[in-house]
């Protein structure tokens, strides 16, 4: 033993040449663990090792000295060294993208800092993973199979949670390449571009994320079992969902893209009216980089009024041309969309500003001038916004983004105020179907905004006195969770107690995830996640976007189809069903307002738009209550109706349909919305503005749109206002479909099967209420359309 | 003669204004209460589904026939008059 450790110290100083033109000093422990790690005794690797250290020289190759290995260990034991070979030979493919040595030690590290599993159990598995690994012989292996083969050992041994966090997440090989080569309808909602193929390869990734590392695991199943719908999963963990901004904030403090001017240029408040509505359009699309859903302005013509004052009205127009065309245009957001946007316009100064001293060119602010000052001003740029709106695109096509949502006030209605503003919005809702209305209802908050895809935010619970004057008023929806009403009355089977005993349950399931996404929030905004939702909007340090004064969504889904099944009777089809109905949406009511008040934070329910969970929900219950689930549409088509909907092919009148959906209105204090299907070509403008007058004063709804479908012909441009299966102009059958989804317009081809069969569904309208029909030929082209998965780009 | 419903609730500034507007209406046109007249508190629930099945919301409101018509509001005597005999 002396001999041989005198020997070793004279080889001390040898250099070995590693394979990557490196050197470094020979190390006999290295020797010995890797015949120890091999199998061999500690006696033999010792044995070894000496045997191979007297044969070594100064610049010696470690391929040499393997080979070195293998010899004496074969005369040893055959078996050995054979094992001894594969393992020193074996690379591994990492995700540095560099090939590196096998090593056990790795996966053991790896365990312990990933699971928290204990050195011993760590070394176990790895021990078996390496023998696994043995036994199929390769050269190379990569480190997702290395994983993989860790998380079946996990699995063999019972660690199902070590084995959740251990996993990898991705997409096979197969989805991959669809997504880069092959142009698949699948997606059509989105455009074929390199940026969406990464937006969808990143989905896949942060869903599964979300479902299998930050969800508890009983949320999760809830989202998979159908029981609520967690909207926008793929941003769960990253971003809140909506937002509604006050143009102001940017107009005194000027205008940082990234939230804080380490990437972008930075600019100081807009002199000039051009550079004011650019920044207009800037600040949606910045937002929209932290945000799932919709970026929105409100009293958008009142705030940027004192920017056109003095100028001609064609100038004012091209402004508002801009504008529009810039949100239409910049095809940037989420992977190579447009911004989810929309603006909330008044007629005339809101009675809330009259007195508010206005932000002026240059971010000035005098005392002496308040928003009363430019009631002319709010009016030219009223009309010029509805007259850009009017007139399309290039080709006379809608515009379909921002979305034109237009204050209304039942007793401007009555006093006979801004009656040619108001006919004017209805000649563009008999054109394109374009506007929203707000309707200022006498039981709405003081003031609120419409956001996104129709939610209703309490701006007045939001934004404090000082927000007001200081032009920081904004708020939105941190997340939205949807509760399948249907599935309900399947479990409740006709037991009143057990179906209120049930909804309890869902709806406690939603304020868990929505506490839930209040932490991963507030921790996002903490580490700089949102740099822009996070900028201080005064000297306190109070964020762009509190979570504190957001709102808390829990929506509805399928009330028509829990009433069929429960009662036997649907929303329309008696007033004993409408008054059970109304009865659930107090109860959710009720229990929202309770968690409002333990929680202290604005929980709200609302009509969620329900574009992929009205289909998604359905085909879960189908699969799940065979024969048993009410459903709208046959198989792949089948859908719920939306929130508490009259069906949307129910052959009722239009004035009982929109009195029934009236009557839940006031219970969503987070929004609600009704559409007004329309079904002639052209229809009466003057007809649909005493309609909205109606609507205004004898209904209770707050938020209404007339959408008029859209059929575009791809040869001569031609845009007609139904749905047809020909060109009226042209004769081509080359035509894209639009209409309203839900809250907003898009081509059908991107919709999913449920939306598509409602589409044709619908029952439609004439302007005097009277029932309007689409052909067959175009119901049965239409029919072909549309996506079998509900993975839309907008799950609202 | 249409039939009145008045909505009210507790904590409504005008809904004592609406209610004695009501009472003297009634007695000028001899309605009966519970026939040809009712009023009706939404703080209960049944009267608020009730009430929201006719559009209404807010207080003091008057449904008249089956019509909300005066919504969150106090009419003048000859309006309410007129709105229940025309």
């Amino acid at each position: 033993m002396e001999e041989s450790l005198g020997y070793l110290s004279e080889k001390a100083d040898i250099r070995v040449k590693k394979s990557d033109g490196s050197v470094e000093k020979f190390d006999i422990e290295d020797l010995i663990v890797s015949c120890i790690n091999a199998g061999a005794s500690p006696v033999v690797a010792g044995k070894v090792a000496s045997e191979v250290a007297k044969n070594v020289y100064d610049g010696i190759t470690t391929a040499e000295i393997r080979m070195l290995t293998y010899r004496f260990l074969k005369q040893i034991s055959p078996k050995l060294a054979e094992r001894y070979k594969y393992r020193t030979k074996l690379k591994v493919r990492t995700s540095k993208t560099i090939f590196e040595k096998f090593s056990r030690e790795k996966i053991v590290k790896s365990l312990i800092r990933e699971t928290g599993l204990d050195e011993k159990k760590a070394k176990k598995i790895a021990k078996e993973v390496e023998k696994e690994l043995e036994k199929l012989r390769l050269e190379f292996v990569t480190a997702p199979l290395i994983r993989e083969l860790v998380c079946v050992k996990l699995l063999q041994h019972g660690l199902e949670k070590e084995r959740a966090k251990y996993t990898r997440l991705g997409m096979p090989v197969y989805d991959v390449k669809q997504l880069i080569e092959k142009p698949c309808k699948e997606n059509a909602n989105l455009q074929y571009n390199p940026e969406s193929v990464h937006k969808l390869m990143a989905d896949q990734i942060s869903k599964e994320y979300a479902l299998i590392s930050v969800l508890p695991l009983d949320l999760a199943d809830a989202h998979m079992r159908g029981e609520i719908h967690i909207h926008d999963l793929d941003y769960f963990a990253t971003r809140p969902f909506c937002f509604s901004h006050d143009i102001r904030f940017f107009l005194k403090n000027g205008f940082k893209a990234d939230g804080v001017g380490n990437h972008t240029a930075i600019a100081g408040p807009a002199k000039n009216p051009e550079v004011a509505f650019l920044h207009a359009a800037k600040v949606l699309a910045a937002s929209q980089t932290n945000c799932a859903g919709g970026q929105g302005f409100s009293y958008f013509n009142t705030f940027l009024a004192p920017y056109v004052s003095g100028l001609e009205y064609k100038k004012v127009k091209q402004l508002a041309q801009m504008f529009i065309y810039e949100l239409s245009q910049m095809y940037v957001a989420r992977g190579g969309q447009v911004v989810f946007s929309s603006i909330d316009c008044d007629m005339s100064v809101p009675e809330q500003f009259k007195d508010i001293p206005a932000v002026l060119p240059g971010g000035k602010v005098k005392d002496s001038i308040t928003y009363s000052d430019f009631e002319d001003e709010v009016r030219t740029l009223f009309n010029a916004i509805v007259d850009v709106y009017l007139e399309g695109d290039y080709i006379g096509k809608a515009f379909n983004f921002p979305k034109f949502e237009v204050q209304i006030y039942p007793k401007d209605i009555k006093n006979g105020k801004n009656e040619e503003e108001l006919l004017k919005v209805s000649k563009l809702a008999a054109k394109f179907g374009t506007p929203y209305y707000i309707i200022n209802q006498p039981y709405m908050p003081k003031f609120a905004c419409y956001q996104c895809c129709s939610f209703l935010m309490p701006l007045d619970e939001a934004s404090t006195d000082n927000d007001i004057v200081n032009g920081t008023i904004r708020g939105g929806a941190l997340q939205v969770v949807t509760v399948n009403l249907p599935q309900i009355a399947y479990e409740a089977e006709g037991d009143d107690d057990k179906l209120f005993e049930l909804l309890r349950d869902r709806m406690e399931k939603a304020k868990r995830v929505l506490l839930l996404k209040k932490k991963i929030i507030e921790r996002n905004l903490k580490n700089g996640l949102l740099p822009f939702l996070s900028q201080s909007v005064n000297p306190d340090g109070e964020r762009y976007l509190e979570p504190d004064k957001q709102s808390y969504i829990i929506g509805l889904i399928g009330m028509n189809e829990m009433l069929k099944y429960h009662l036997g009777e649907e929303l329309h089809e008696s007033d004993n069903a409408w008054r059970f109905g109304l009865k659930v949406m107090k109860f959710m009511k009720n229990v929202v307002a309770e968690f409002r008040e333990k929680t202290k934070l604005n929980f709200s329910l609302a009509r969620t738009p329900a574009e992929s969970s009205a289909y998604r929900l359905a085909q879960i219950d189908l699969k799940r209550y065979n024969g048993k689930a009410v459903v709208n549409g046959d198989g792949e088509f089948a859908y719920y109706t939306n929130s508490f909907h009259v069906r949307p092919s129910a052959a009722v009148p239009l004035w009982k349909r929109l009195k029934i959906e009236g009557s839940f209105h006031p219970l969503t204090d987070g929004g609600a919305m009704s559409h007004v299907w329309l079904g002639e070509a052209n229809p009466n403008f003057e007809a649909l503005n005493e309609l909205t007058k109606k609507i205004a004063l004898r209904t209770a709804i707050q938020y209404f749109a007339f959408t008029k479908d859209l059929s575009v012909c791809r040869e001569c441009n031609f845009t007609y206002g139904k749905l047809v299966e020909r060109c009226p102009n042209c004769g081509s059958s080359q035509l894209d479909y639009w209409s309203r989804i839900t809250g907003y317009y898009q081509n059908i081809s991107g919709w999913n099967k449920g939306k598509i069969a409602e589409l044709i569904e619908r029952q439609r309208y004439t302007s005097v209420g009277e029932p309007e029909k689409i052909s067959d030929e175009v119901k049965k082209k239409i029919m072909k359309l549309g996506r079998v998965g509900w993975d839309g780009n907008y799950d609202f | 003669m249409k039939k009145v419903i008045l909505f009210t609730s507790k904590n409504c500034p005008r809904c004592p204004e609406a209610y004695k507007l009501l009472k003297e209406v009634a007695d000028l046109l001899r309605l009966k209460e519970g026939k040809d007249y009712e009023i009706r508190n939404i703080d209960e629930e049944e009267n608020l589904l009730l009430a929201l099945q006719y559009q209404v919301a807010s207080t003091p409101s008057f449904v008249i026939g089956d019509e909300a018509i005066f919504i969150g509001e106090v009419p003048t005597k000859e309006e309410l008059i007129k709105a229940i005999t025309s």
